[in-house]
């Protein structure tokens, strides 16, 4: 019997390991290639295991000198993409938008769902579904349309477009999110604070809040990564590296032909440590999040 | 009376002065596709310091999303004064009135015509108008791996597509490479075509049209059906073509090239001054262009140009005036010479269209480091632009290169794919 569990556990760890290994695999081949030498990453057949090491690509990202044997061709200037070299400003677009998204998201999302959850008013059901609905829309649908109303607003290559587009994006699932956990949370406690004098608000703040801050935190990571993570309308609407964020970037670094793979992996390695930095910081708010509201009915 | 006038004129000088170094500088916005823009935005501070009255603002996109995002800027009216264009969209740009000929506003434009490349000329005129002045233009040329070659026991480059498959045969035998030919033949890919057309070009008779636009390419024994069928054959019959070229771009390619799994490609030319980059790659060094196997050696050349907006035509005279100065510091001479494009060709080994710059000793000795000038010359000669370039040809291109693939995939003959491309372009025509 003790054997039997014994066996049991240790095939749940392996099956476990090889799931992690799937998963994390690659983003180590990524992590080594950033690494590595531009010709040991296409050497065949593969290196598993890095044989030659070095920092030039980090070097170059981060002060822009050439990696070895790119200035030896005859042309005054080697060929590497310099567009890698936009990476740190662009990681700090990025964060500057995801977090305001999140921030909009938890502030509107917070109150309109608590205003969903608790107060009846006409026309609640139908709006409820409106909101819900509008998350239906393939965000491709809307592009051009988004395009013209940020430029008419004149806030092309600008954060506040981003956060605007984004936001409009996030907000619906934030809503049903938040409605859905506000419901669990038992009226009473928030009641008893009214007849102490406190206001919708106050209550909301003070009492409501602190009580469902995990899924708090849930709405707020993935606001973040939604925006954190957007491609499409930040190409469209960023144009400059005042506000181009970090998935265009790394597109950008990609696909130009005097591109360097080793360089292209430290912008991806950089690119994972903010959220990579947000989910460790959070990760137990969001589980208990996302594991109350999927366990709701 | 003479004091009065000396007094008053200077007072007009002094004011006229005032008022102009008061005035706000012209602005410019000049948008591009990401790359090197360090080098785009140096030059650009370089041109203000010439022209102090002229501020310029760049923005740039990715390559691959460019014609997407122009296309929403433009409907948008997103302020776009100057941008980066190409022979493929000029017809879809200029028809739209997105883009101006430059000879409409500028008949100076002409004077430079003699400088350039005739295929580069062709490139980026419209209705007989000119309507840009080259960034850089490049031919489309056969690289081939010069060590690989002679372990094959061969001595010279193939001049011909049957020595190229008899060459690529002997390296197969021999198992110095498996596949050793490679195509960028990802149907989504814009070099598809342009290679598929530079492979056309190196026969005689080449033409895939009519002169009423009607297309001759399906037609039994045409350089079109040639091509197809060399290409179907290397795949599927001497499989000496890779397989994984329906799903290559580029980039893939010439890292495919550089680490030794391909001898031969036929690539856009700056590609070779990178795959003889030591840095990147492990067979740097060996790679070498011949002329493009076939009867001619004929090949596409292309032309990327610097086109003036019709929103920057309609702010006025002194916005046009800018642009002038613009286009021809970027793409024109100054002081008498082609300073940035020939900083493209010295630093970042850029083909051009400007013909004089082949005789610029230091321009030779550059591109001698990495690559051939005088075969480089030799072959930009028999370039030729790409025919019968309309609004719906890039549309097309996607069809042709969808049904060629169903060719190199066996579900069809070469030439049924190319007899339903032709009726892709006939719909499209009406």
């Amino acid at each position: 019997m003790r054997r039997a569990r014994l066996l049991g556990r240790g095939l749940g760890s392996l099956l476990g390991l090889l799931v992690a290994a799937y998963i994390l695999a690659p983003f180590l081949w990524v992590a080594a290639s950033s690494i590595q030498p531009e010709k040991e990453l296409f050497r065949v057949p593969p290196r598993w295991i890095p044989r030659v090491l070095t920092a030039d690509n980090y070097r170059f990202v981060f002060t822009g000198q050439f990696p070895a044997g790119y200035e030896e061709t005859g042309i005054a200037r080697g060929r590497i993409s310099e567009k890698a070299r936009d990476a740190l400003p662009a990681l700090r677009n990025s964060t500057m938008v995801a977090v305001s998204v999140a921030v909009t998201n938890l502030v509107l999302g917070t109150m309109a769902a608590y205003t969903f959850s608790r107060l009846r008013f006409r026309g609640a059901g139908s709006l409820y579904t409106f909101v819900l609905a509008s998350r239906l829309l393939p965000p491709m649908a809307v592009a051009i349309p988004y395009y013209l109303i940020v430029n008419r607003l004149g806030l092309l290559d600008r954060y506040a477009a981003l956060v605007l587009i984004h936001s409009v994006f996030t907000l619906p699932f934030s809503v049903w999110f938040l409605t859905l956990y506000f419901r669990r949370v038992p009226p009473d406690m928030e009641e008893a604070a009214l007849v102490d004098g406190c206001t919708r608000l106050q209550a909301l703040l003070r009492v409501v809040a602190p009580m469902t801050a995990p899924a708090l935190a849930a709405t707020a990571a993935f606001s973040f990564m939604f925006s954190y993570n957007d491609f499409p309308f930040a190409l469209f609407v960023t144009s400059t590296i005042r506000s181009q964020t970090i998935p265009v970037i790394v597109a950008n670094t990609a696909i130009n032909p005097d591109v360097s793979f080793g360089v292209v992996a430290v912008t991806v390695v950089l690119t994972m440590l903010p959220p990579v930095a947000f989910a460790m910081i959070f990760r137990n708010y969001i589980t208990r999040g996302l594991i109350a509201v999927t366990t709701t009915r | 009376m003479h004091v009065r006038a000396l007094v008053a004129s200077l007072a007009v000088l002094m004011l006229t002065a005032t008022a102009a170094l008061g005035a706000a500088p012209v602005q410019l916005t000049f948008t591009v596709w990401s790359y090197s823009t360090d080098v785009i935005l140096d030059n650009i501070k370089k041109f203000e310091a010439r022209y102090p009255g002229i501020k310029v603002s760049l923005q740039d996109f990715a390559w691959e999303k460019y014609t997407d995002v122009m296309t929403a800027r433009f409907v948008g009216k997103t302020p776009t004064d100057l941008a980066y264009s190409s022979d493929h969209w000029l017809q879809q740009w200029a028809a739209a009135n997105w883009i101006v000929p430059l000879e409409d506003y500028f008949p100076q434009v002409k004077a430079y015509k003699p400088d350039f490349a005739p295929y580069a000329i062709e490139g980026m005129t419209y209705r007989g108008k000119l309507y840009g002045l080259p960034y850089y233009a490049d031919t489309i040329i056969f690289i081939y791996n010069e060590e690989m070659l002679k372990r094959a026991g061969f001595t010279k480059p193939p001049a011909t597509w049957d020595e190229v498959t008899r060459m690529a045969l002997a390296m197969k035998e021999k198992k110095i490479v498996e596949y050793p030919i490679m195509f960028q033949f990802q149907d989504i890919t814009p070099w598809y075509i342009e290679v598929f057309l530079s492979m056309v070009y190196s026969y005689k008779n080449y033409q895939m049209f009519d002169a009423s636009l009607n297309p001759i390419f399906d037609r039994e024994g045409t350089a079109a059906h040639k091509v197809a069928q060399w290409l179907v054959d290397g795949m599927r019959k001497h499989k000496i073509i890779n397989p994984a070229s329906l799903e290559t771009t580029e980039i893939p390619l010439v890292k495919a090239m550089g680490a030794g799994q391909v001898a031969f490609a036929v690539l856009p030319k700056y590609n070779l001054a990178d795959l003889n980059t030591p840095g990147a790659h492990a067979q740097a060094g060996k790679f070498k262009m011949a002329l493009m196997p076939g009867e001619t050696h004929g090949t596409v050349g292309f032309v990327r140009f610097y086109a003036m907006t019709k929103m920057a035509a309609d702010r006025g005279k002194a916005v046009q005036d800018a642009a002038w100065k613009f286009l021809e510091y970027f793409g024109g001479k100054t002081d008498g010479k082609f300073v940035v494009v020939k900083r493209w060709a010295l630093e970042k080994g850029l083909g051009f269209a400007q013909l004089p710059l082949y005789q610029d000793p230091e321009i030779r000795a550059a591109i001698n480091k990495w690559g051939n000038v005088s075969l480089e010359e030799e072959q930009a000669k028999v370039a030729r632009a790409k025919e019968a370039l309309t609004p719906f040809w890039g549309t097309w291109s996607l069809e042709f290169q969808k049904e060629m693939n169903k060719a190199l995939l066996g579900q069809k003959s070469a030439l049924d794919a190319l007899k339903a491309a032709a009726a892709k372009w006939k719909e499209m025509k009406k």
